[in-house]
């Protein structure tokens, strides 16, 4: 999966993850999921939740923190770097 | 004596100060890390502490907001995502059960409000023995916490418990998917978890998406806020090497009220009053109600709360000086309390009374839906009885006339909502102002 690909699935994702904050799909890759879209404790585990079984990865437990995962950017560095290692 | 705010992740610095604070004579104002540093600066100063314990992390985010008159102390967490909590801090807890403050809880309710609550040390302490009374702990038992210790819920019936029976407890990561949930359960040997419906059903999705029936654990302790049915149901027919207990509390009740103590796989109730406690429901005119009569719940305690905080937010009590709960329920004829809804989100809609959360659960009996929220929405000056769900199907078609079978018409909602996420408040009740919002925007076409 190239990162293109990755950043199509993951945009997705968010989107349905965030879509009852009203936020533009296209807007997604602007905001901070924390300070823009109010991310809480459990909408920041249904993330990790979503991408693990999205992408069959497991993220390692040192990165489960919600400020490794503030906005799209970060995200899809995550996905790719495990998806990089498990090649 | 003062008050000493602390906040922090789970973890045994943490845990070891508090105890501290206690055995200085001060009383521990416990903020949640999550929550926004100015939201907890103003908690700070309405509560008016003199110092502040906060962890490394959290210090460059509140220390530009923070006032002059209250001292900052930072405190590093050690570098370890769990372990159990050792031997010396057991040792240097002192029970207490002294009418000084022990801890000022700020807890959400549904409006999203805040409300500092004082509970002192023989509140949290006679609270702590009856749930010990009936959790009958043995030297096999580990506690694990799962939610965050800056709850009532976890200090009292979780820490506490396990520093007075020197019951082996994991201190772990809160917010972590259900995996790492099970993993820590099956690594601790864990036994006892006390957990919100919200991390049930995120647990029951796991374990049934991995077949995995979390072995040792004896007992699942599910409070925090209601429990539909449809989950209890699932859960219990899932998890069936575990125990699973629906209990009721309120911070104000230091804070558990009812237990159940029988696995009864059919009864769905929130048990019967704890050791030392009595419930009572009232109509609004404040006469006790018979059995399966539904009324105002009141409760008589031990463990009530001193006082709030921020001026006196107290519901004005209907029966003599019982603590009024503001929630709606009822007794059976056995004495098992059954929890309807909150008094304050009743809807009343042309002279009807609706419980959300009665009218909820007939929703949640049509198959394809998952979750869904009741409530009343003013849109273009009209009230309307909103549901707001998910589902992986409109349902919007046919659950009109499945509804009309089993409720009154002015009952049916009349408009529903398709939606991937619930809003939900950090402590994961549902959050009815942003539902509010996301019905809202659909209606206007946003």
């Amino acid at each position: 999966m190239n990162l293109e690909e990755i950043k199509e699935k993951t945009v997705t994702l968010c989107a349905q993850i965030f879509e009852s904050s009203g936020v533009d799909t296209d807007l997604l890759e602007y905001v901070d999921f924390v300070d823009d879209l109010g991310m809480d404790s459990i909408t920041f585990i249904t993330l990790i939740v979503e991408i693990e079984a999205a992408f069959d990865i497991t993220v390692p437990d040192d990165l489960l923190l919600i400020e490794n995962f503030k906005n799209m950017d970060d995200v899809i560095g995550v996905v790719f770097d495990q998806l990089s290692e498990s090649v | 004596m003062g008050r000493v705010a602390l906040i922090g992740e789970n973890s045994v610095e943490y845990i070891d100060i508090l105890i501290t604070i206690w055995n200085n004579g001060d009383c521990a104002v416990l903020i949640d890390c999550n929550i926004p540093p100015v939201t907890a600066v103003e908690m700070m100063l309405e509560a008016q502490v003199s110092k502040c314990y906060i962890q490394q992390k959290y210090y460059d985010k509140i220390s530009d907001s923070i006032s002059k008159s209250i001292s900052l102390i930072s405190y590093e967490k050690e570098n370890c995502s769990d372990r159990l909590l050792p031997v010396d801090i057991y040792n240097k807890f002192q029970e207490n059960y002294s009418k000084d403050e022990a801890i000022v809880i700020y807890s959400s309710g549904t409006t999203g409000k805040s409300k500092g609550i004082v509970l002192s040390h023989f509140a949290i302490n006679t609270n702590a023995d009856s749930i010990i009374d009936y959790m009958q702990l043995t030297k096999d038992d580990c506690i694990y916490i799962v939610k965050n210790i800056a709850h009532s819920s976890s200090i009292t019936g979780e820490l506490l418990v396990a520093l007075k029976t020197k019951t082996p407890i994991v201190i772990a990561p809160v917010v972590v998917p259900p995996r790492v949930i099970i993993r820590n359960i099956e690594t601790y040997q864990v036994t006892q978890i006390c957990i919100n419906p919200t991390i049930l059903k995120m647990l029951l999705e796991e374990c049934r998406r991995k077949s995995c029936l979390l072995y040792p654990l004896r007992n699942i302790y599910v409070h925090g806020a209601k429990t539909h049915d449809k989950l209890g149901e699932n859960a219990r027919n899932f998890f069936t090497n575990s125990n699973i207990y629906f209990e009721y509390g309120l911070t104000e009740a230091g804070p558990r009220v009812t237990s159940q103590k029988v696995n009864n796989s059919s009864n769905l109730s929130v048990g019967k009053p704890i050791l030392g406690v009595d419930v009572i429901i009232v109509d609004d005119l404040g006469n006790v109600v018979g059995a399966n009569t539904k009324g105002i719940i009141h409760v008589k305690t031990p463990s009530v709360y001193s006082n709030y905080v921020c001026g006196d937010k107290k519901l004005p009590s209907l029966y003599s000086d019982w603590l009024n709960t503001g929630d709606i329920g009822y007794l059976d004829d056995l004495g098992e309390l059954y929890i309807i809804g909150r008094k304050d989100t009743m809807i009343n809609l042309c002279a009807h009374k609706i419980y959300p959360i009665e009218v909820e659960k007939q929703i949640l009996a049509h198959s394809k839906i998952n979750e869904c929220v009741v409530t009343m929405v003013t849109f273009q000056g009209e009230d309307v009885l909103c549901c707001l769900y998910i589902s992986n199907e409109d349902i919007q078609k046919d659950i009109k006339s499945v509804l009309s079978n089993v409720l009154m018409k002015y009952e049916i909602p009349k408009i529903f909502v398709r939606t991937d996420i619930i809003p939900k408040t950090r402590n994961g009740k549902v959050s009815l102002i942003d539902v509010n919002e996301v019905i809202l925007r659909e209606l206007k076409g946003v």
